[in-house]
């Protein structure tokens, strides 16, 4: 009983840990990236390029916004192009936002190290990370200019004076990453209107489908669609899933030491009661009986056993879902994977379907298990039984 | 009264590594309702072996058996389990308990397995109990008894189900004189009573004395009978020739 309340606790645990880290690290990316939901156009995240732009994105973001369910709806121009000081230049991730609203401002105004967040008016103003200004060899009110393709394909530059350098700990972040406005990305575009993306974030994210449906009527706009959260970060779906994989073989690691025990446990009681079972087929107990007998008490085994588990497997996960479970040991820096950033502090989240199929799981496991036992208890010879014992 | 139990020329033998061991060699035997039969003989006459085969635990390797008109030597494991619940009442050699029952639960067991009223089991069980002297000890668990009482346990068991017939495998083989004697006078008494068939298997003089047919068995054959049961020549009867 103890190797199934063990390994069933520690099968708990390790799936609540798994399971909050990898949530952990969406949220991140939906929230560093490009929302839950993100309306592109369609051949934007296999081939990007600064002429594929969503039209009348501001007008999509006002009907976007009246659906319930929606906490913010982030438009954006992304380009890609360099960035040049008097000392250095590099290329970079031009960024133009909405200052006011844009979801990455939670996320940067917090971790500016030098100067300010852009205004809501921001003219020429830009942000950058630290790496990126190390390199530049800038620093607060120092000019530099950006330059990209703009939609039409011609080399477009416009100037800019650094507002705010931040410092996140995530190096594609500090080191690629210049916001700017979206008047000021437009123009480097060279187009009056549209967007790259509209980010869009939920307030719960277990409603994505639905509210992906609700989107997708709304938009109207030529080859623009309405990409979820896996289409755009496949890497990060494809990380999850071989963790998950690897958390399965530990599981199924841990399956195997409690079926051994399990059939250690079983087999040996019924061993040890061979003269009793011999005697009471002897005195008229059909065999099948004994089979059933000994199904029933591995399965009261497998109950009870299960029931202590969850006591210690939900006791533990409760705690690390509050204090969570510091990897800061491991590194001191932003730990990153998959193009995705987790938090040194590891909070375990347990799904309900998840801790319903592992039960599921450890029952008939125990079952199965316990059916070689009991199918030897019910072949007893009672007269080799009883005589053996006299 | 009719035979209860018949067997015709039944054979058992038994491998032992590479030697063949003939138990029983062609025994043919007829003991009629209400006997008291003892089954003597030296250890490795095949006392038990018959016993066994009779009680259904055991199945011939040539021959037949009947019990109470049924030929059971032709039952299989199950349909023999069902037999034995509601024909025979079987009492071992060592008492045979189950631990971890008490006198009465040991008792009533053959009474569940039959699906008896509770109320029924527990007025035929504690008036049993009573009747061979274990009145007050209901609750006890056989390690709380003395052998004698264990025993008593035990025949109290074998009967509690009514069967028409009582296999007792040397019964006395671990009391004491006095204990013996006061069982065994027991079981005459519901053999007289009821009727029921009890076919003892015994080296024990104090059964000889009050068994009122003994059957002598040496070597697997029946070497004579105070009823005049047969047995067959064991030359060129052997299993296979």
């Amino acid at each position: 009983m103890t190797m199934i309340s063990v390994g069933f606790a520690l099968a708990l645990i390790s799936l609540g840990i798994a399971d909050g880290f990898h949530n952990q690290m969406i949220r991140n990316a939906v929230r560093l990236g490009s929302g839950n939901l993100t309306v592109e156009h369609e051949d934007y995240p296999d081939e990007p390029s600064n002429d594929k732009l969503v039209a009348e994105a501001s007008v999509l973001r006002e009907g976007i916004l009246g659906i319930p369910g929606i906490r913010n709806v982030s438009e954006r121009i992304i380009v890609m192009g360099l960035i040049y000081t008097a000392d250095n230049s590099a290329g970079v991730a031009i960024v133009g936002v909405d200052p006011a609203s844009d979801m990455t401002r939670e996320t940067l105004e917090p971790e500016i190290v030098e100067g300010r967040y852009l205004k809501d008016n921001e003219k020429r103003g830009v942000l950058i990370g630290a790496d990126l200004a190390r390199r530049l060899k800038t620093s607060v009110g120092g000019k530099a200019v950006v330059t990209a393709q703009d939609a039409s394909g011609q080399i477009s530059s416009q100037l800019v004076r650094v507002r705010g350098i931040f410092r996140t700990g995530f190096s594609e972040m500090d080191g690629y990453l210049a916001q700017v406005s979206l008047p000021l990305a437009r123009a480097l575009l060279g187009v009056s209107e549209g967007a790259t993306q509209l980010a869009v974030f939920l307030e719960n994210e277990k409603h994505q489908a639905r509210i992906k449906k609700q989107v997708e009527p709304l938009v109207s706009a030529p080859k623009a669609a309405v990409f979820d959260w896996q289409d755009v970060m496949p890497d990060l779906v494809l990380f999850v899933q071989m963790d998950n994989a690897g958390g399965y073989i530990f599981i199924g690691i841990i399956m195997v030491v409690v079926a051994l025990g399990i059939l250690n446990t079983v087999l040996m009681s019924v061993l040890e009661r061979t003269r009793e079972f011999g005697l009471m087929v002897a005195l008229g107990m059909d065999p099948r009986r004994l089979l059933v007998l000994v199904v029933l008490e591995t399965t009261f085994l497998s109950v009870v056993a299960l029931g202590l588990g969850a006591v210690l497997g939900f006791g533990a996960h409760l705690y690390l879902s509050t204090y969570g479970f510091d990897m800061g040991f491991a590194s001191q820096e932003q730990l990153t994977a998959a193009g995705a950033v987790f938090d040194s502090v590891l909070y375990s989240e347990l799904a309900p379907a998840r801790v319903l199929l592992l039960v599921g799981i450890v029952f008939c496991v125990t079952l199965v298990v316990g059916i070689y036992p009991a199918v030897r208890a019910s072949r007893v010879d009672p007269v080799r039984a009883i005589t053996k014992f006299q | 009264m009719g035979a209860i139990i018949r067997t015709e020329g039944v054979w058992r033998i038994y491998q032992q590594g590479a030697l063949e061991v003939e138990a029983l060699k062609g025994v043919s035997l007829v003991i009629e309702q209400g006997e008291f039969t003892a089954l003597v003989g030296p250890s490795g006459s095949g006392k038990t072996t018959l016993l066994n085969l009779l009680g259904g635990l055991d199945s011939p390797d040539r021959g037949s058996i009947w019990l109470d008109g049924t030929e059971v030597s032709r039952l299989g494991p199950g349909e023999l389990s069902r037999f034995r619940l509601h024909h025979i009442g079987f009492v071992f050699q060592a008492y045979n308990l189950i631990p971890v029952l008490s006198a009465y639960e040991n008792t009533e067991f053959i009474l569940l397995l039959q699906k008896v009223a509770e109320k029924e089991r527990k007025e035929r069980c504690f008036s049993l109990l009573k009747a061979v002297g274990l009145e007050g000890m209901e609750h006890r668990r056989p390690f709380e008894l003395s052998g004698g009482q264990q025993q008593r346990v035990a025949v109290a068991r074998a009967i509690a189900a009514g069967p028409r017939i009582v296999l007792a495998d040397e019964p006395t083989a671990n009391l004491d004189s006095r204990t013996a004697a006061s069982l065994l006078d027991l079981m005459r008494e519901l053999n007289r009573q009821e009727g029921t068939t009890f076919l003892f298997s015994t080296h024990d003089p104090l059964v000889m004395e009050r068994a009122t047919r003994t059957v002598r068995l040496r070597d697997g054959e029946i070497l004579d009978d105070t009823a005049g049961a047969t047995s067959v020549e064991a030359a060129g009867e052997k299993k296979g020739e």
